[in-house]
């Protein structure tokens, strides 16, 4: 397909990817748009050093290589570098999502499943402002290389996405609700799931009273206990930040206790889902990843190159936001495993608490941070009154081993806009989950 | 039938850091064009990666079917470019400058590491239509976008330092660096008072400001803000300006429908009073207010009121003068804090510097922040210094609760 150049190690990654966005704000169309991205990113390593090239003509790729390779450093001994001996060897076409192409589904039937869920927003008379969006996304992925992959797949995903603003005593409350699926049909029928969030808000905005700062006993939904997750360790699971650092190395062996033994943390691009990549973007097939094993540090995440550093496997997680980027080492579905208690029990061991059934955003350092949408407090093992908290937060090292029950039934969450930003690259689409988490000692503002 | 292109074009070649050298180069060249059909109310949009084919001219016509309401005049009679690059350094150059300062950052700073990004930056972004609008704006920008971990450390990183600035600005930054990472070992309490004042950019603190002044929210009553139009609610001194003058970098002398402001910038905070919130035509016209030039939305998007860009009116007074030898506490890290809707600020503060004299003093303990938003930016706002004494830009200065 393309001459690579000798002594140079070089892939190429073909991205087509074809998205419908339809868009009501305030119950006018807003936005009906249908359009195709197809680009290219070109990456060429020498050894020493990566170049990279991102272009949109796909006619000039061969153009593109011939110009890296006068920029790179000929290296004869480039394919026995650790780095390119990581990179697996795939090839195949696996087109999941041929037969249910959400690009092949007529617009007229996106805007009228759209429409179906119009008249759920005008049931409450408290919404003073309204967006609602249909969004999907299928793309198609092509990944050439030097060394032998030629692997061609896909992906595809479709959502309602309802966002409002209830104002209560002239106070705004931001609410939405989010239908994700991989297949169109069964976007269908869901509108109880929208009503319900808008009632739960509404109840939210009328009765929410600040909260009596201090450190609580709280409970995470799952939501949040995916998002906690994420935040709290599976950033630092990123082995990218490991790389050439002696003291990090020694601090996140593997096998270091890093946590209560009830927590396991786990990440894999094999679940259907935001996260969900088949292979990776150098062209790795996905597997599922232990990061923490009964409390145990059992597993990073890799791109080639990282692995090759730190001598270990590759994970199938280097990703890229789209073909305008250099695949870095990013989660994929990171979700906290299952325990052993029912979600009652859970709560009947708080006497005072909180609970954070939704959230806005999370971050995570040194001191993880949630910004709960929703909490409400926990009295005598049960949920009560509803609270405004700005964020909760807590010492990640510490937290992890706070965690003193987790429940048994673990839910997976899919978002349709937004994601995960690392550095330049956001958002790039990532899947959380979890059971109800148990967690004690957490800071609440 | 009105025809309107959009074209943006991008070049950037992004250096990759790690370990305090750089292990990749990123060459980008992008063109991405857009067009719009206005008819009869309605608008019909279509966009290519590349530049604009005849193709896509019809394609935009056929999606006026689409029936997207538009009742708003295209913008018209109007014809400026702004070429505000500076540099004409080469892709060759600018990595050799790069090189050149990643070497000092080895030998001068060797008890830490540096990663992530060195970028040059070139965006050129054009509107045209068939009622006389031609707008061109151009600029280049080097960034630097650091983060800085200590070799003993067992964080992702430490600190995060970033530059931006319109020609390759490595010794202002090497500057902040000594001043700031040759007290890192420096570690001092945290002075023991109730409130203090902090040294942060509008970013760290001002989402539930910028989210409160959406002329939509404010217009439909869905803001803090609705009934407080034309009311003084914060400090004489704070003036907010939605802005697009020579200072915002990388930003385009007029918004993605076209429209201009008078002196690139208008006031939706004067000394105190709320005057307006931000708007697009939509919003402006919906409202009967004027227009701030705050549309935004990519090149084949119906635009809408999110491209806001606001710059806060300097003091006349220079940092430290505005803090007249009071301890403060300079901000490097503040990361996942939030706003109740009632303007209630709080956040945990990863990283920041005891500030006294002009001089940094030592590293604080990680600690929490908060305030009330009429507080930050009323009574407890101090200024906004007319000197960019930190990160290549000026620094806003207020007290707020140490928790």
């Amino acid at each position: 397909m393309f001459i690579f150049p000798q002594n140079l190690y070089t892939d190429v990654r073909i991205e087509e990817v074809k998205t419908t966005t339809i868009r009501y704000e305030n119950f006018l169309l807003k936005e009906n748009r249908t359009k195709v991205e197809i680009g290219a990113m070109i990456r060429m390593y020498d050894g020493m050093r990566w170049y990279y090239s991102s272009i949109t003509d796909l006619g000039q790729i061969q153009k593109e290589i011939d110009r890296l390779k006068v920029i790179a450093t000929p290296n004869e001994a480039v394919n026995e570098s650790k780095v390119v001996k990581k990179f697996e060897v795939n090839k195949g076409v696996f087109l999941k999502y041929e037969d249910t192409n959400l690009s092949k589904i007529a617009l007229e039937e996106k805007l009228s499943i759209l429409n179906s869920y119009l008249p759920t927003l005008e049931e409450v008379d408290e919404l003073q402002t309204t967006k609602l969006t249909y969004m999907d996304n299928h793309t198609i992925k092509h990944i050439i290389s030097s060394k032998g992959t030629d692997v061609k797949f896909d992906t595809q995903n479709a959502c309602i996405i309802a966002r409002y603003v209830i104002v209560v005593n002239g106070l705004p409350h931001r609410g939405s609700e989010n239908i994700y699926e991989m297949n169109f049909d069964d976007l269908k029928g869901k509108q109880d799931l929208i009503r319900d969030s808008i009632i739960k808000d509404l109840d939210y905005a009328k009765n929410s009273v600040p909260v009596v700062p201090g450190i609580y006993t709280c409970i995470l939904s799952p939501v949040t206990a995916g998002v906690f997750a994420h935040e709290s360790f599976g950033h630092k699971s990123e082995a990218d930040f490991m790389v050439g650092d002696e003291t990090m190395i020694r601090e996140w062996a593997i096998g270091s206790k890093v946590g209560t033994p009830i927590l396991n943390i786990i990440d894999t691009g094999l679940m259907e889902g935001a996260g969900y990549v088949p292979f990776d973007d150098e062209g790795t097939r996905a597997k599922e990843n232990y990061i923490i094993k009964d409390g145990i540090l059992s597993g990073r995440l890799h791109s080639s190159m990282t692995a090759a550093e730190l001598e270990e496997e590759v994970t199938a997680n280097a990703r890229a936001m789209n073909f305008e980027f250099e695949p870095i080492v990013r989660m994929t579905n990171t979700y906290i495993g299952a325990g052993n208690h029912t979600v009652e029990e859970l709560f009947h061991g708080v006497k005072l608490g909180i609970y954070i059934e939704d959230i806005l955003h999370g971050s995570g350092m040194t001191t993880f941070t949630i910004a709960p949408s929703k909490a409400y407090m926990i009295r005598d093992g049960k949920i009560s009154e509803p609270v405004k908290v700005s964020v909760i937060s807590g010492n990640v090292m510490k937290t992890l081993y706070e965690i003193d029950g987790v429940s048994d039934t673990v839910r997976h969450c899919s978002f349709g806009s937004g994601g995960c930003g690392k550095m330049e690259q956001y958002p790039l689409r990532v899947g959380f989950g979890g059971p109800y988490v148990r967690v004690n000692g957490i800071k609440v503002q | 039938m009105v025809r309107e292109i959009i074209k943006i074009t991008t070049k950037e070649t992004t250096l990759n850091v790690t370990q305090s050298a750089i292990d990749s180069v990123r060459m980008k060249n992008i063109t991405k064009s857009g067009c719009r059909i206005y008819k009869d109310g309605y608008i019909g949009i279509a966009g290519t990666l590349g530049d604009l084919t005849d193709e896509i001219v019809l394609q935009a016509e056929k999606n006026l079917l689409r029936a997207i309401p538009y009742p708003y005049e295209p913008s018209s009679n109007l014809e400026r470019i702004r070429d505000l690059r500076k540099s004409k350094e080469t892709e060759e150059e600018f990595v050799k400058e790069s090189e050149d300062f990643l070497t000092i950052v080895r030998e001068e700073f060797p008890q830490f590491i540096f990663s992530n990004k060195i970028r040059s930056t070139e965006i050129q972004i054009l509107i045209e239509n068939t009622v006389g609008l031609k707008l061109c704006n151009m600029d280049r920008t080097f960034d630097f976008e650091l983060l800085v971990k200590h070799i003993d450390s067992v964080n992702v990183f430490d600190a995060v330092f970033v530059l931006r600035d319109r020609v390759f600005n490595g010794n202002k930054l090497l500057n902040e660096l000594r001043a700031i990472l040759n007290n890192y070992h420096v570690e001092v309490e945290l002075p023991k008072v109730e409130k203090i004042p902090v040294l942060v950019s509008l970013q760290d603190i001002g989402d539930k400001l910028l989210e409160s002044l959406n002329g939509e929210m404010i217009g439909r009553e869905a803001s803090i803000f609705s009934d407080k139009i034309g009311s003084k609610v914060f400090h004489d001194d704070f003036t907010l300006y939605a802005y697009r003058g020579e200072d915002a970098m990388l930003t385009p002398f007029f918004d993605m429908e076209g429209v201009t402001i008078e002196n690139d910038k208008v006031s939706l905070i004067e000394d105190g009073v709320i005057l307006r919130g931000y708007t697009d035509k939509k919003t402006a016209s919906d409202y009967n207010t004027i227009k701030t030039a705050s549309s935004g939305g990519s090149y084949d998007e119906v635009p809408s009121l999110s491209g806001i860009s606001v710059s806060i009116k300097p003091s006349k007074l220079s940092l430290d003068e505005l803090l007249n030898g009071r301890a403060a506490i300079l901000v490097m890290v503040m990361s996942g804090g939030d706003c109740t809707n009632e303007g209630n600020f709080a956040s945990p503060v990863q990283l920041s510097f005891l500030y006294q004299d002009g001089k940094v003093i030592g590293k604080l303990p990680e600690f929490g922040l908060s305030g009330n938003i009429y507080e930050m930016f009323g009574k407890d706002f101090t200024g906004y210094s007319i000197d960019k004494a930190f990160f290549g830009d000026r620094v806003l200065v207020t007290n707020m609760k140490i928790n």
